[in-house]
């Protein structure tokens, strides 16, 4: 069927097109069948994987007769959700603003700026939901075959979620536009949407390590009767969870409350956002007035001026803070889950939380100074030998990932010097692992795409946290006691011996006389 | 006294570059097919022809960012490829790009570029402050480059190429994209430039920028130099003795076009 050019749907549509066509570029550029095959497969395999896991939640979502303790923990669940879809609209509307894309030839259009912003607010609202229900939907339809019809409640309640977390976003943007202007709202922007998305996180899992006690006195206040105390607000705030335990008025209630908050947003901020964006054209991030803050004192020398060039870069980007700030969130639930398991001592087992942290970190940093460099060539045309160059790289990394594990090393030194030392020893060598293996392996982006430089490489990738997490088993060995510990870290070393026997170059090398083969910038001159 | 205007000395019997049977193949596409080229010191070369001709794959390799597969390049006596640090260090290379880093200001990309290139400190404040004020990049000094418009970024860009005080230096496409104000503001300096003893080579589809700035100009097609000389020997060459650069140019890159 074809859209009639201009309509509403037709400005969806072209939005969820380029989404598409993003998402199938960072598979690797695959042909539609392929593609399509391949999403038919992982459609199989999520399912498959959701059978044996859908009985172990099965007493989660058993409609009315849901226990208080079950709808706390469907609770969290949903709360991460919209979390989750929230930050992910947040970073969206912003990535609409300051990225533009096909922004300006669509303001510039006889469309109007309200339909032009639902159009765009349906497509993040879809993506959003997207990101989440590929793996909700199979646990919904498997629940739905083994256990009855009341897990598809699934579908309207993220639905419904997606439409509510989307309108906020919208709002929190343009908010952020009036409050601060177009130069700092990014960086509220970016920092808003990595602690939405990983405060929900350290919530869910506070919650978990909570005493018993108080989990039980939490479960009392949910109790369907003192919901009803709580009067309208409590009802609205249980109104996923009710939807979600297949209650029909609370489906209809959530479905109805998401699109209008939606309409009205997409509605009434259309204008807004019209303005937003032009005033967002060509703005610089914060921080970029013109007058000198102090006078400035030039420094000599190629490694120094690399690492200068390399902090004052990583000062300057919040998104980057954002991203890094994501990463160690979302690491914290390894410590908590050892923590919890009560078979390490705390300080034990935070020791490899600590070494998977350093080791993400630096593989991020050494990412950005390696594959994110702005200006390779420069670089390349300079007179400095590639191994110089490297050097001055990770050695103007290895300053952040210390600043990043000094907190809770220096917390855990405290409670034991000789584990702190151990947690330090192993994360400088997981963080030069993954660092060296950045190093030889380079993938050119755009310093903006960290978290999603691992679609260019999935070997990497993996690599990458096999690196870590061999890393991270070394030290609890060795922290037991255990001789077996110099196993993992020679693992580690044969897997980093492969990265160097394949490698790529390094930035200097990569782009320099002396690399065998073009790199491809250099490649590009031909073209 | 060194300035940022002028040079550093070179041997004046030394070509400033001398290019011999220099070819670049990238799989079966011959880019540059065995160029001969030698550049006095004080001379302003533009290099034309038409899109993926080889100019500015000759460039690069010039500037030490591609090996050629054969011949041998030498940069005001310094053999390029068995030496590439010393000669990268006398030399320039502008991209039609810039490249630039968006979060630093204009002052602070100095300082990195002057930095790589190893130059005392208290030196390259002096040339970033003297080159700044010829760019007229004073009000913009202490501002990030993300906000700036192409020509700013550009003579950014420029500075940053001048900063280490280069012998040669090459610049792809310079005037691109670039008002007339910010276009004679760089004109203005590479003729000093080349006034002060260096020797530049620069590509331009602009051919008025070459018939009226260059000292010569070389011609390239299909990866070969087709024709080498001044304005005047060109027209010559070409047999127009009252025509345009363009008819010289389109003459010598399209014969067959012409001969129709």
């Amino acid at each position: 069927m074809r859209l009639k050019p201009g309509t509403f749907l037709w400005l969806v549509a072209h939005d969820l097109r380029l989404n598409w066509r993003r998402f199938v570029d960072m598979l690797g550029g695959m042909t539609p069948a392929r593609s399509l095959g391949l999403g038919l497969l992982g459609v199989v395999g999520l399912h498959a994987l959701a059978w044996p896991t859908v009985p172990r939640i099965a007493h989660v979502i058993a409609g009315p007769q849901s226990t208080p303790e079950a709808r706390l923990a469907l609770a969290v669940l949903l709360g991460t959700v919209v979390s989750w879809m929230a930050a992910q609209g947040l970073f969206a509307a912003t990535r609409t603003l300051y990225d533009r894309g096909d922004l300006d030839l669509l303001y510039g259009s006889p469309q109007s700026p309200r339909r032009i912003l639902a159009a765009k607010a349906t497509a993040i609202a879809l993506s959003s939901l997207g990101s989440v229900a590929m793996l909700a939907l199979p646990v919904a339809n498997v629940g739905a075959i083994r256990y009855g019809v009341q897990w598809l409640a699934a579908y309207p309640t993220l639905l419904g979620l997606a439409l509510v977390a989307t309108a906020l976003a919208l709002a929190v943007t343009v908010a952020l536009f009036r409050l601060f202007g177009p130069r700092r709202a990014r960086l509220y922007a970016h920092l808003g949407g990595a602690f939405i998305g990983g405060a929900i996180v350290l919530a869910a899992q506070v919650v978990a390590m909570l005493p018993d006690q108080l989990r039980a006195s939490i479960a009392a206040a949910l109790e369907p009767a003192a919901i009803r105390e709580a009067g309208i607000v409590g009802r609205i705030l249980w109104l996923p969870v009710d939807a979600m335990l297949a209650e029909p008025w609370a489906m209809a209630a959530l479905l109805l409350a998401g699109a209008a908050m939606f309409a009205f947003a997409a509605w009434r901020l259309g204008g807004s956002f019209a303005r937003a964006c032009l005033e967002a054209a060509g703005a610089p991030s914060a921080g970029t007035a013109g007058r000198p803050t102090r006078p400035m004192r030039f420094r000599s020398g190629p490694s120094r001026a690399l690492r200068r060039k390399e902090w004052r870069l990583l000062v300057r980007d919040p998104s980057l803070f954002a991203q890094l700030g994501l990463q160690i969130v979302y690491t914290i639930p390894l410590a908590v889950v050892l923590v919890r398991s009560g078979s390490l001592p705390i300080a034990l087992a935070l020791t490899p939380a600590i070494v998977v942290i350093a080791a993400q970190v630096a593989a991020s940093l050494a990412w950005i100074a390696v594959s994110g460099e702005d200006a390779p060539e420069l670089i390349a045309a300079a007179p400095v030998r590639p191994a110089a160059v490297d050097w001055a790289k990770l050695s103007a990394i290895a300053v952040p990932v210390l600043l990043v594990a000094a907190v809770p090393v220096g917390g855990l030194a405290l409670a034991s010097p000789l584990t702190a030392l151990a947690a330090l020893l192993f994360a400088a060598g997981a963080s030069a692992s993954t660092a060296l293996l950045n190093l030889w392996h380079p993938m050119p982006g755009n310093r903006r795409g960290m978290l999603r430089r691992h679609a260019q490489s999935k070997l990497i990738g993996l690599l990458e946290h096999l690196l870590a997490i061999l890393w991270a088993i070394a030290a609890v060995l060795a922290l037991l006691g255990s001789h077996l510990w110099p196993l993992p870290v020679l693992m580690a070393a044969v897997v980093l011996g492969h990265g160097r026997l394949t490698s790529r170059g390094a930035l200097g090398a990569g782009i320099g006389i002396s690399a065998a083969t073009p790199a491809p910038s250099a490649a590009r001159a031909l073209e | 006294m060194s300035s940022a205007l002028a040079p550093a000395a070179a041997p004046g019997s030394v070509p400033g570059l001398l290019l011999s049977d220099v070819a670049k193949s990238f799989g079966a596409k011959q880019a540059v097919a065995g160029i001969d080229l030698i550049l006095p010191r004080g001379e302003l070369y533009a290099l034309l022809g038409p899109n993926g001709a080889g100019k500015t794959t000759t460039l690069r390799m010039i500037a030490g960012l591609l090996r050629p597969d054969r011949g041998s390049i030498s940069i005001f006596g310094i053999d390029a490829l068995a030496d590439p640090i010393a000669a990268r260090r006398v030399t320039a290379w502008l991209p039609d790009e810039p490249m630039l880093y968006d979060k630093l200001t204009p002052l602070e990309y100095l300082e990195f570029v002057a930095g790589l290139w190893d130059i005392d400190a208290r030196v390259a404040e002096r040339r970033a402050g003297e080159l700044i004020e010829v760019l007229d990049l004073v009000p913009h000094a202490h501002a990030r480059c993300e906000g700036f418009s192409r020509g700013m970024k550009q003579k950014v860009a420029l500075a940053g190429a001048l900063i280490h005080d280069p012998s040669l230096i090459m610049l792809d496409e310079p005037l691109t994209g670039i008002d007339a104000g910010i276009a004679r503001q760089v004109k203005d300096l590479l003729q000093a430039r080349v006034g002060a003893g260096a020797t530049i080579v620069l590509t331009t589809h602009i051919l008025e920028v070459a018939e009226r700035l260059a000292d010569r100009i070389g011609i390239v097609a299909g990866g070969r130099l087709v024709a080498e000389g001044t304005f005047t020997e060109l027209k010559a060459a070409a047999g127009r003795d009252h025509s345009t650069l363009e008819d010289v140019f389109l003459s010598l890159t399209r014969p067959e076009a012409e001969a129709a």
